[in-house]
């Protein structure tokens, strides 16, 4: 199979005044188009971190992470801002949503971004809203939509430019269980149905079940579970 | 570019749900329009009355273009020696006459006429007395000068000037308390070297008033007929209107090259008046320039707000691949459209009270005055105290009869560029700040 993701010894430290506190220990980590894997870890042991620095959002003090074969720790800010937006969806905690936007203009945002085709972005959004089963919410504004709803939404974004790469971060942290639940497993499902490679950062076991591969981030390093 | 546009318009229609963005930004979009109007009112009434003075100047005063009757031996006369010999000393209608017709041959002519002007002094019964600017012009310059018809505002009388009659400004009636029909002693001193006194008994056809009160305090009008029979000596000048006035300099510099060195046109006559209205004009549009860089300076803290308020979409738009130019940009346009909102009510304003401004004077002076006799009646019923004085913005002892107004299409382009500019470099500083985000320290997890 393809080789998606790759990183190498990627380490990272922070200093908070005399103590410096080395998060990420040179971690390593391969991952392949279309397969799935979830970190587990305790609050503060760099899972955010790990995931910022794969999608090029933060930079790691050494080591290499390649995204389809490209090292994006070389890459300047525009080059890695166009592979962010071709290769890379992002899903977060909190949606994130612009609140100034209703549910088919946020998704069709990364689109426009590549592409200003305001026609062609309104069609893959519609198909990608009806898909997470918000057909109907097409009009609406963040605020008249419930927190399940918001993350649907956040994750149609995510999938609106065809990305290789899914880099969701406690996609399901400010949800009730049955709306974890629900949304965990569409996201699953759609990375599945396209083929995209999925990262998922979970504090529940039940999701990070849900993937093929489980790894625990623990002493800056990942250890893989059984 | 367009995505940064969208995201901006969308920040401004919405910016009414944030209150902290809508708070200042209705500062900053008030103060820019408060800003503009101020500039437009300011710079049209300067305009204006540097236009009302302009265009005295231009009908009246000194006319478009000139022509100085006693050096008209600078001009290459042809004719006999008697007629050159009257052209030396100065004094020839003939002279001033032929040159006159020749000038008025150029097609930018549209009226000359001879006239000449000297000082005299106005008796009326031997009670009062003024002094005054007479001035000889042809009987029928009413029915063929129509600017010069226009600016000359009958108060009473006609505008006729027959032999005999003289028609005197409002201010000289009024010093002599005098009406149509009155008569009136004029004398004066047609030559220094003989030092002698004449005295013309004329009688009064109209008053008029021109809106200068420096003409309005002195001029007088003869006609032709009664001008012959008062001055011998007495050089004519030739006044010139030319279709435009803009044309004044032009046609004086083309006519100075044929020799008509005597030419002066209304700008080198009026040339420190001119300057120095055209220096407070600017003087005063740059202060309230001023005023509308500190009112743009609002942009500043407005933009910072906004940026510190969607720090959070910042770092998502960078997370979907927007680069920190995007970012930037974005502020800058949002620092546009907030320009954008003050700009178009504070033109629309602007131009709406400097076209009605001499109403809006007026009616507030009524309102005031009003007001102000109802404090004092009210007050009477308490205690004794003086009647006021009528509140009168515009008195009529201003030296314009009413407040013209104008401003140029060039005028609104440069202010409305110029805030646009003052909005941009007001923007940037904030917008820059925005671009240098760091996504992930936006993007943390609560």
């Amino acid at each position: 199979m393809n080789e998606m993701l790759r990183i190498e010894n990627i380490r990272k430290t922070f200093s908070s005044g005399d103590e410096t506190l080395h998060i990420l220990n040179g971690v390593h980590l391969s991952l392949n188009a279309g397969e799935t894997i979830s970190i587990t870890g305790e609050s503060g042991s760099g899972k955010s971190t790990l995931l910022h620095i794969l999608g090029g959002l933060d930079t790691a003090d050494s080591g290499s992470v390649y995204i389809d074969g490209t090292d994006i720790t070389q890459l300047d800010e525009t080059s890695l801002s166009e592979l962010r937006n071709r290769k890379i969806g992002f899903i977060f905690q909190s949606h994130y949503l612009l609140e100034e936007f209703d549910a088919v203009e946020n998704v069709m945002l990364p689109f426009l971004i590549n592409t200003y085709d305001k026609k062609e972005a309104r069609r893959k959004a519609t198909e990608l809203l009806v898909k997470v089963g918000l057909g109907e919410r097409l009009s609406h504004h963040p605020s008249k939509l419930s927190g399940g709803e918001r993350q649907r939404i956040a994750i149609a974004r995510a999938f609106m430019n065809d990305p290789s790469l899914i880099l969701a971060d406690e996609p399901t942290g400010n949800l009730d269980a049955k709306n974890a639940q629900r949304v965990a497993e569409l996201l699953f499902d759609l990375s599945r149905d396209r083929g995209h490679a999925l990262i998922i950062v979970t504090h529940s076991l039940t999701i990070a079940a849900m993937s093929r591969q489980h790894y625990v981030l623990h002493g800056g390093l990942l250890v893989k579970e059984n | 570019m367009r995505l940064e546009n969208l995201i901006a318009r969308r920040y401004i229609r919405y910016s009414r749900e944030n209150r902290e963005i809508s708070s200042s930004a209705a500062t900053v979009i008030i103060s820019i329009a408060v800003g503009i109007i101020f500039y437009i009112c300011a710079v049209s009434v300067m305009n204006g009355y540097i236009y009302g003075v302009m265009q005295l100047s231009c009908e009246v005063k000194s006319f478009h273009v000139r022509y100085d009757g006693s050096r008209v031996e600078n001009v290459p006369l042809t004719g006999s020696i008697e007629k050159r010999r009257e052209a030396v000393k100065g004094k020839g209608y003939t002279q001033t006459e032929e040159i006159r017709i020749r000038l008025a041959a150029d097609r930018d002519v549209k009226y000359s006429a001879l006239y000449r002007e000297t000082n005299v002094v106005l008796q009326y019964s031997g009670k009062s007395a003024a002094v005054a600017f007479l001035r000889e012009i042809p009987e029928d310059i009413f029915l063929n000068d129509d600017g010069f018809d226009k600016i000359i505002k009958l108060c009473d009388g006609n505008k006729t000037l027959a032999f005999g009659e003289i028609m005197i400004s409002s201010k000289t009636a009024q010093k002599l308390k005098i009406g149509v029909g009155d008569t009136v002693f004029v004398s004066f001193m047609e030559n220094d070297n003989t030092a002698s006194v004449r005295i013309r008994k004329l009688t009064v056809s109209g008053i008029f008033s021109c809106g200068l009160s420096e003409l309005d305090e002195q001029l007088a009008f003869i006609g032709r007929e009664t001008g012959r029979r008062m001055f011998t000596e007495l050089p004519y000048d030739i006044m010139l209107k030319l279709y435009h006035y803009d044309n004044a300099k032009k046609f004086c510099a083309l006519y100075r090259t044929k020799g008509y060195m005597a030419l002066t046109n209304w700008e080198e006559e009026n040339y420190n008046e001119l300057s120095a209205l055209r220096f407070q004009r600017n003087i005063i549009a740059m202060i309230v320039i001023l005023v509308l860089f500190v009112a743009v300076l609002n942009i500043l803290s407005t933009i910072n707000i906004t940026v510190f308020e969607k720090k959070r979409e910042i770092g998502i738009l960078r997370s979907m691949g927007f680069v920190p130019a995007q970012i930037t940009s974005l502020f800058l346009f949002f620092g546009l459209y907030l320009a954008a909102l003050g700009i178009i009510p504070g033109v629309t304003v602007g131009l709406l009270l400097s076209g009605n401004l001499n109403h809006i004077i007026i009616g507030t002076g009524k309102i005031l005055s009003a007001v102000n006799s109802i404090v004092y009646h009210v007050g009477n019923l308490f205690f004794n105290s003086p009647k006021p004085m009528a509140i009168e913005f515009f008195s009529s002892d201003f030296y314009l009869d009413k407040m013209y107004t104008s401003i140029s299409v060039n005028e609104i382009l440069f202010i409305t560029g110029l805030t646009f500019i003052f909005s941009v470099s007001a923007a940037l500083i904030p917008a820059l700040k925005a671009g240098y985000i760091k996504p992930n320290e936006v993007l943390k997890n609560e």
